[in-house]
This record gives structure tokens, C-alpha cells and sequence, in this order.
């Protein structure tokens, strides 16, 4: 399979990498994974504030787990259970102990709108901050579910896999997702549109 | 199944190719992971990927992965270092180690401290771990060698029972921070291999030679951990005060004071002169 050949030429020594502070082989999946790792857990509700520990704690778990990936997912598949896992922890750890901070979607809401860039820039912009807004709306399993299959578009059956959960049961926490999205995203586009 | 909308799919399209980090923050990460792992918060799986390895299992290709990446990152480095009390918070945070070396911590980020609860890497009870069926992929958190002296004997296990040391470590010299985690680490390594003055020697060399350095912190507390082997834990105590008084605000202060608590006294403490 792909990411067992990755791993394998990532432990070749004759493979030419360039060196980081992590060593050449591991270095490279961190640099090759880390968009993927970081993206994933902003979508699922990391807080800016601690999104590079949250990223650190993701590759430590991986490098941890390494030995025990045998392919039988993808490694994007098996690498997201770790994402869904370490932002679960950091969104209870808010939950229990930052109760004082105000929501994400609240903060994300009051953020300024895109500075002046080129059209499609601004627009991709102004695309990312709605949907984080409207992500912050949706409850964890929803959340993940919907970044799972329709963001990282992951098949259900992988995502299954990455969430722990039965495939029907995926389908079904997809189906009240997608309403769940569609709802908050009406929500969130109504008052702004009277306001324009 | 019912689609999104096409209101909604356009702006997942649009958002898609979004939220991609920068490379400031990729740097950033990659040096507080590198020196984290060389502080030894990853060991356990490189040393459960060495025993896989050397008990001539048909160990997964990425086992043979790991066990190249362990000589490379240098891992094990800190196996002794609080491996009773293995834990994400006890290991510095991006920021920490950001100010370990030297770069300027990322504004917006708060101290671990101030944020919510640490990441536990060991199982917790009441850890989504639990929850997973048993067929389910498994990348959850996993416990930490139960002692420090079991991971000792772990990596003890190894072929030769030799350790990384800053010969081993082909990451590039002309860091000094490389450099100076290199030294460390040989410290740590003559710890785990049992000879106690060995690693206080080295660390009194590094003092002097890494003056300025950065990991002075993380020396410091290495010495109580080396004091306590050599001498015993009551010889440790103060020790541990100094090190609170020096550095109160540290990581590894849990570390330090409990990492003594119920390690035996050694055979061979009377033997050994106490400085």
C-alpha cells in the first residue's frame, strides 16, 4: 500500500532528505503531514492559542505509534484518528478549565473581515472564516464527521475507521451533520445579509 | 444519502485549500517536537520498536522505520527522565521549548500552564481510549513504561545495550542546540546504562561548556536524577529544593521531585563518595 512504501523509503538511508531537527526520515513525514495535522485540528475546534502544542502532541503520539501502523488504513486515515483524538482532549480540556473565554464562534465572528487582497484570495478568505464559524456551531460529532468527509474527503468507510465508530453509524452522524451545517450556516448568513 | 447544498458545497470548495499553516509555525513546532522527543517524551514507543526489532519479529515496515528513526531523532534519550510520570505536560510546550532554544515564543500562545488541562499520554480511565470498539484503528494514547527501571531494562534489551549517543546523532553538529541536546543525551545514556557518576561527570563538563546554553534547565534536573541514583534518595532532597528555588516555574519540577520517591537505595551507594 502507499503509506507502507512511504514508511519504507522514509527508513531508507541511501534515500536523499533533507536534514531537520527531527532527522531525516521522520522529518520528512512531519513536513509532509504537518498541513494535513494542523488544518485538522483547527477545523475540529483547537483554539489558535494552543494549536502548535496540540500539533506537537499529535506528532508524539505518531512517533510513538509508529511501530504499530500496518497499513491496513491509509496513513492519512490513521493519522486523523490521532487529530480526532488530541483535539478532543484539548476541546475538554477548554471545556473544563477555559469556561471564562468566550466561544469560538463568538471570536471568530468578531474577527475583521479579510484585509484587500486579489478577488479570489479574499473570497477563499472570507470562505474559511464562515465555515470556522459555522463549525464552532455544530457539537463534537458533528464536527468531526463533516471535516472528515466533506473538508478532508475521506470516504465514510475511513472516516469510520478514524472516529472509532461503526460505518451506519458514520452515515447517520453524517446525515445530521450535513442538516446541522446546512441550519447553521443559514443562521449565520441571515443576519449578515440584512445588514448588506 | 442527502447531499449538501450547493450554497454549502461551494464554500466547503472554497475554504478547502484554506488554513494552511506557515512555515514559521512548522519551524516553530518542529523544534519544541525534536527537543520534547530528546528530552525523551517519545521513548516508549521507540523502545518498544527496538525490543520488536531485536526480538527478530516479522515487525511491520514501519518498524523498520522507526527503528532507523530512533537512531536519528536520538531517542531514549530521556527513558529515565520521569518515565514513571510520562506525560505531554511534564515535556515542554512549543512555548517552553521555544525559549529552550532561544527563538522568540510565538505571542499569541499561552504557557502550558495557563492552558486547559494537559494531554495525558498514558491511558487515562476516563479517556476516549475506552470508548473505542476493539476493532477501531488504535492511535489512541498509550501508557507509559509503568517504572523507570522498566524502561531502563527496555532499553537495556537493545543489541549490545548501547545507547544514542552524540556520536550516534547525525543530526547536524553545527546547531548548538543539536549539539547541546547531543551531550545531554549522552548523559542520560551513561544514566540508563547504570554508571551514575559517569552522566554527573558529563554534566559538569556541559555546564562549563555550554554556559549560555539552553538547556541548563533540563541539566539541572538530570543531576538530581543522577544524584539520586548515585547516592539514594535522601541525598536527593535538597537537591530537589535547589532545583525548585532555581527554577520554580520548570516542566520538569513534578518530575524531579517524584522521581526518587520509591527508587531503592543502590547497592553501591556506600561506595561511592558523595560530593
Amino acid at each position: 500500500m502507499r503509506a507502507a512504501a512511504e514508511l519504507t523509503l522514509l527508513a531508507d538511508p541511501e534515500e536523499p532528505s533533507a536534514p531537520t531537527a527531527l532527522g531525516a526520515g521522520f522529518g520528512a513525514l512531519y513536513r509532509e503531514q504537518f498541513a494535513l495535522v494542523w488544518r485538522g485540528l483547527r477545523r475540529l475546534g483547537v483554539p489558535d492559542a494552543v494549536l502548535e502544542d496540540a500539533a506537537q502532541d499529535v506528532f508524539l503520539v505518531l512517533h510513538r505509534r509508529l511501530g504499530e501502523f500496518e497499513a491496513r488504513s491509509s496513513l492519512k486515515t490513521w493519522l486523523f484518528g490521532i487529530v480526532v483524538r488530541v483535539a478532543k482532549d484539548y476541546r475538554r480540556s477548554r471545556e473544563r478549565h477555559q469556561k471564562r473565554v468566550a466561544g469560538l464562534a463568538a471570536e471568530l465572528e468578531a474577527q475583521p473581515g479579510p484585509v484587500r487582497t486579489p478577488a479570489d484570495e479574499a473570497e477563499r478568505r472570507e470562505a474559511n472564516r464562515v465555515l470556522h464559524a459555522v463549525l464552532a456551531k455544530l457539537d463534537d460529532e458533528e464536527r468531526e464527521v463533516l471535516v472528515l468527509v466533506e473538508l478532508e474527503e475521506l470516504p465514510v468507510r475511513d472516516a469510520a475507521e478514524a472516529l472509532g465508530i461503526r460505518v451506519r453509524t458514520c452515515q447517520r452522524r453524517l446525515r445530521h451533520a450535513r442538516a446541522a451545517f446546512e441550519a447553521a450556516l443559514s443562521t449565520h448568513l441571515e443576519p449578515n445579509a440584512r445588514t448588506s | 444519502m442527502k447531499d449538501l447544498s450547493s450554497e454549502a458545497q461551494r464554500l466547503i470548495h472554497l475554504a478547502r485549500g484554506a488554513d494552511h499553516p506557515d512555515e514559521r509555525a512548522v519551524a516553530r513546532v518542529e523544534r519544541g517536537l525534536a527537543t520534547r522527543l530528546a528530552l525523551g517524551a517519545g521513548a516508549a514507543g521507540t523502545t518498544t520498536a527496538l525490543a520488536a526489532s531485536a526480538a527478530g519479529t516479522s515487525a511491520p515496515l514501519a518498524v523498520k522505520a522507526l527503528v532507523t528513526l530512533g537512531v536519528t531523532v536520538g531517542l531514549g534519550g530521556g527513558a529515565w527522565l520521569g518515565a514513571e510520570h510520562l506525560h505531554v505536560d511534564a515535556t515542554p510546550s512549543a512555548l517552553t521549548t521555544s525559549r529552550a532554544i532561544g527563538a522568540q515564543p510565538a505571542p499569541r500562545h499561552a504557557p502550558r500552564s495557563e492552558r486547559a488541562d494537559p494531554i495525558p499520554l498514558p491511558a487515562r480511565p476516563d479517556s476516549t481510549e475506552a470508548e473505542l470498539p476493539p476493532d477501531a484503528p488504535a492511535p489512541a494514547l498509550e501508557p507509559a513504561p509503568t517504572t523507570a527501571r522498566s524502561a531502563l531494562g527496555a532499553d537495556r534489551a537493545r543489541p549490545g545495550g548501547s545507547t544514542p549517543s552524540a556520536a550516534a546523532d547525525p543530526t547536524p553538529a553545527a546547531d548548538p542546540l543539536h549539539a547541546e541536546a547531543a551531550a545531554l543525551r549522552a548523559a542520560q545514556g551513561a544514566l540508563r546504562s547504570g554508571d551514575a557518576r559517569r552522566a554527573l561527570a558529563l554534566l559538569d563538563e556541559q555546564d562549563e561548556r555550554f554556559q549560555h546554553g539552553s538547556l541548563e534547565e533540563e541539566r539541572a534536573a538530570a543531576r538530581v536524577l543522577a544524584r539520586c541514583q548515585a547516592y539514594g534518595p535522601d541525598a536527593v532532597r535538597g537537591a530537589a529544593d535547589r532545583f525548585e528555588q532555581r527554577f520554580p516555574r520548570s516542566a520538569l519540577l513534578a518530575r524531579v521531585r517524584s522521581a526518587c520517591r520509591d527508587r531503592p537505595v543502590p547497592a553501591t551507594q556506600e561506595s561511592i563518595p558523595r560530593k
